[in-house]
């Protein structure tokens, strides 16, 4: 009768669920019960926090960088304006050059 | 490219690169060394940039009165370009105060705004400088518009000095904590709060010298564009 390497296999695998079953098993016996649960919220008494203060960081610092790249966009689309006209100033000096 | 202009152009980089460099020290002291308010917590670190961006809109509004009254005395397109680029340079920051003061003061006075007194005298500057930068873009560009303008500039400054005295003459919900009255800053938030001023200063006169230089590229091209009108045949000024 030869060894058998899947029964082998088959202990640490067994072994690691054994743990991880008793692990659950402590868990929920420290858990919170059913009826234990929170089933409602409430605000805090006399509490006035509406947002959190460091959404409103962000947000801040977020729209600090949207109005410097807004502008910069405007600045853009300023000079792209202008090479437009150069564009068409060069033409019209060739064209009267060219005759 | 004349000398001239690429020496101003490697100045214009190098300023650009330094000021990179000081928001990027800036933003990482303020997030990682710096210390949290005790009353208002982290929402307090939107001061770093918020009284930064005020001193900013300042110094656009300066350059807007100094334009303005050089353009009085000798009307010239560079003087003209120099205000209305400090204008905008003032509008530009004044919305950044005025978005990031409102939400600091959601979480610290629980209301967005209230009609504190230097509240709304900032919001009169802003709205002065917003009306000055909508005349300049849809009521032409000549001369009658341009003294129009820096009449507007020169007026409109007399605002500032009411914004920054506004807290020490009337009562009101905005904090007095750095110059006269102040209660100071904790050892830890003088160094962002420098290198604030620090960034801010050298962004509104990149922001103020690209303009001007815009305005004064426009202005230029306007110039060739009549001149090229006047010896042009007639059937080539086609787009001109």
């Amino acid at each position: 009768m030869g060894y058998d390497h899947r029964r082998t296999r088959f202990v640490p695998i067994a072994a690691l669920g054994a743990v991880t079953l008793a692990a659950d098993f402590a868990v929920a016996q420290t858990a919170t019960e059913p009826g234990q649960r929170s089933a409602e919220f409430r605000a805090v008494e006399g509490g006035t926090e509406m947002v959190s203060g460091g959404t409103l960081l962000v947000e801040a610092y977020a729209a600090l960088w949207i109005i410097l790249l807004g502008f910069l966009l405007i600045s853009w689309r300023r000079q792209t304006r202008i090479d437009a006209r150069v564009d068409e100033l060069e033409k019209a000096l060739a064209r009267s050059g060219a005759k | 490219m004349s000398l001239s202009r690429k020496t101003s152009d490697i100045v214009f980089y190098a300023l650009l690169g330094l000021t990179l460099v000081i928001f990027l020290v800036q933003i990482n002291i303020i997030f990682l060394h710096t210390p949290i308010e005790r009353t208002m917590g982290i929402v307090q670190k939107i001061f770093y940039f918020h009284v930064p961006s005020a001193y900013g809109m300042y110094l656009g509004a300066g350059a807007c009165f100094l334009g303005s009254v050089a353009y009085f005395l000798s009307p010239t397109d560079a003087r003209d370009a120099f205000a209305k680029a400090g204008a905008e340079t003032a509008v530009v920051f004044g919305f950044i105060v005025l978005v990031s003061g409102p939400l600091w003061a959601a979480k610290a006075w629980g209301r967005y705004w209230v009609w504190d007194p230097r509240l709304t005298t900032s919001m009169l500057s802003v709205l002065i400088y917003v009306a000055y930068v909508v005349v300049r873009s849809f009521a032409g560009d000549g001369q009658a518009e341009r003294k129009f303008a820096a009449a507007l500039g020169v007026v409109g400054a007399a605002n500032l000095p009411i914004i920054h005295y506004s807290v020490q003459k009337w009562s009101g919900q905005h904090p007095v904590v750095i110059g006269s009255g102040g209660g100071g800053l904790a050892p830890g938030m003088h160094l962002p709060l420098f290198l604030g001023f620090g960034a801010f200063t050298l962004l509104a006169l990149l922001l103020i010298w690209s303009r001007t230089r815009i305005e004064l590229a426009r202005s230029r091209l306007r110039q060739l564009e009549d001149e090229a009108l006047t010896y042009l045949p007639e059937g080539e000024t086609h787009g001109v």
